[in-house]
């Protein structure tokens, strides 16, 4: 199984897109995940940038349906999905419905995406994530049993957050492993119980989140391991302020996103792929494993 | 017997292929496409090339005489600029759409073709990057390597080390003993997974990025390794300085002279598709 490992471009829009890819092939990632730009000349030189350092292209399906109703969301599924298409994305990640939208709205939306995705022939996956159908662990179940097909990107920090726990109960833990059954792509982000993000993964205060989450993660690619399946496909996933905490009044974060991610990828590396990945340049290791704290 | 180019097979597209296998190709840096070629087509176009490949080959030291280089293959470039025949197959749309898909690019253009015959007995290509040697602003670029005869790992199997593209240039290396040193060790180090296929067999092919580091162990066969590689760019490439010797020859030869930033486009590089 070859694992691929992206770097998410969220955080990092102040850079020139050259400077991003220069940077993002130089930390060791094998591709991007980001949004996908409504404009074609834009997708046309990210695509082309990405193309000349041979990195993979996620792309992130979110503009659909951002503030919008059903309706605006479902006539602008099509279109979205599209887009992100002509980019040739391995895979695309869709930010799907709303927690607030009916079970039949939400029906529509998963049956319209799967439709198109089928149809241009690019793998879809539906994110965990809150405000969207896939809020909660529990709430996920019934479109699961209705849609064999549905594929999940598996992104368990939000749970954490909306169900105040660490999803141990067994109610929850089954829900959990459903979805692990179903997922085909990893946000590597650590959550906790009063948020979707600690603060800083590497602190000894957060062994716990950190230390369950790297179970479900084991869990996962185990299975993805053993079904055979070709590539396997994580994003470290650590997102800028406000998830990662930030002062009050100065707004400075108490980590670097950068430094994070970059760490978070050194150590899935090490943990998964010490047979077969691309490694990682040695100073980027040694950064990771040595990064202080950026406030103390 | 004499065979015109207007009665050889076309070589029009046909099926496009697979997202999966555009994937492996970009994730791996390489992959292998059967049956391009069916059996009828290699055989009408096989005796073509090795009758211009002998016709223009220069090499005429004994295998013993030669540097690593020259012991690893005889290497004719451009037939198809001496070939009408040849230029069939090395200008055929087949190959280029093949190549324009597994690039994400609309078009292709031609860089050069190579037929690279490994002689019985013939030794090792060391590992190398054809990037090196390319004065062109993307390494979106991408080689064909076609045996015309059936071959397996005894014949001179090319050999990738997977996911290597992503490096970039790796060492400022033609090939040479040298060479094959520093990147012997430099592949083992990295742990690169080290891929070839068992048997391949004549019309298959297989297709690298420039930056894929790669090699092809020496022909303990009896027999001629036959492959014919086309080396395309994609459309809307750009020339830059040659950095290095290696690079000032192919600019020279390949590019004609083109001066930095014009598109490599000169008459040696004509649009495929």
């Amino acid at each position: 199984m070859q694992l691929v490992f992206f770097c998410p471009h969220w955080g990092q829009e102040h850079l020139q897109p050259a400077e991003f890819v220069a940077r993002v092939q130089a930390a060791g990632y094998d591709g991007v995940e980001m949004v996908v730009s409504p404009n074609p000349a834009e997708r046309a030189r990210w695509q082309r940038l990405l193309a000349d350092h041979h990195l993979l292209f996620i792309g992130q399906v979110l503009e659909a349906g951002r503030g919008k109703g059903f309706t605006e969301h479902l006539a602008e599924t099509e279109l979205y999905l599209r887009n992100a298409t002509t980019m040739q994305p391995l895979k695309i990640n869709s930010f799907t419905g709303r927690d607030y939208f009916s079970f039949e709205q939400n029906s529509a939306l998963i049956r319209r995406t799967t439709e198109v995705g089928q149809a241009l022939g690019v793998p879809v996956v539906h994110e965990i994530h809150r405000g969207r159908f896939t809020y909660s662990a529990p709430a996920l179940l019934p479109y699961l049993a209705a849609f064999p097909d549905l594929r999940l990107n598996a992104d368990f920090s939000h749970w954490c957050c909306v169900s105040e726990s660490y999803l141990q109960a067994p109610e929850l833990a089954h829900c959990v492993r459903q979805a692990l059954g179903r997922a085909d792509h990893l946000h590597a982000r650590v959550g906790h119980p009063q948020g979707p993000q600690v603060s800083d993964p590497r602190a000894p205060e957060w062994d716990e989140a950190l230390g369950i989450h790297l179970a479900w993660w084991d869990e996962l690619v185990a299975r993805h391991r053993a079904q055979g399946t070709a590539c396997f496909t994580i994003t470290p996933e650590f997102g800028p302020a406000p998830y990662l905490p930030a002062l009050p009044h100065t707004q400075q974060p108490v980590a670097d996103q950068w430094e994070l991610n970059a760490w978070m990828l050194a150590l899935l590396k090490s943990r998964y792929a010490p047979e077969t990945a691309v490694p990682l340049p040695a100073e980027i290791v040694k950064k990771a494993e040595s990064a202080p704290l950026a406030f103390p | 017997m004499t065979i015109y180019p207007e009665d050889l097979p076309a070589l029009a597209e046909s099926k496009r292929l697979s997202t999966t296998q555009i994937q492996e190709f970009r994730t791996l840096g390489h992959t292998l496409t059967r049956g391009v070629l069916s059996p009828a087509e290699v055989a009408a176009y096989r005796p073509v090339i090795e009758q211009a490949a002998e016709c223009y080959n220069t090499e005429a030291r004994p295998l013993a005489a030669r540097d690593t280089y020259g012991k690893a293959f005889l290497q004719i470039m451009n037939l198809w600029r001496a070939d009408e025949r040849v230029r069939r197959f090395v200008l055929a749309r087949r190959f280029a759409q093949l190549a324009a898909d597994l690039l994400g690019v609309e078009n292709v253009r031609i860089y050069h073709d190579q037929a690279l015959f490994k002689e019985p007995g013939g030794g090792p290509t060391p590992w190398h990057q054809d990037q090196h040697y390319w004065p062109l602003d993307t390494t979106n670029t991408i080689t064909m390597w076609m045996p015309l005869v059936d071959i397996d790992a005894d014949m001179g199997m090319l050999t990738f080390a997977s996911g290597s593209h992503r490096r970039g240039a790796v060492f400022d290396h033609e090939i040479s003993d040298t060479s094959a040193a520093e990147f012997d060790r430099y592949v083992r180090e990295n742990d690169f997974p080290v891929t070839r296929a068992a048997t391949m067999r004549a019309g298959d092919a297989t297709w690298h990025y420039g930056f894929t580091i790669h090699q092809a162990p020496g022909n303990q066969s009896t027999q001629m390794r036959e492959v014919m590689t086309i080396i395309y760019l994609a459309d809307g490439a750009r020339v830059v300085a040659p950095h290095h010797q290696a690079q000032h020859n192919d600019h020279a030869r390949w590019l004609q002279h083109l001066p930095a930033g014009a598109l490599a486009a000169s008459e040696l590089n004509p649009l495929v598709l």
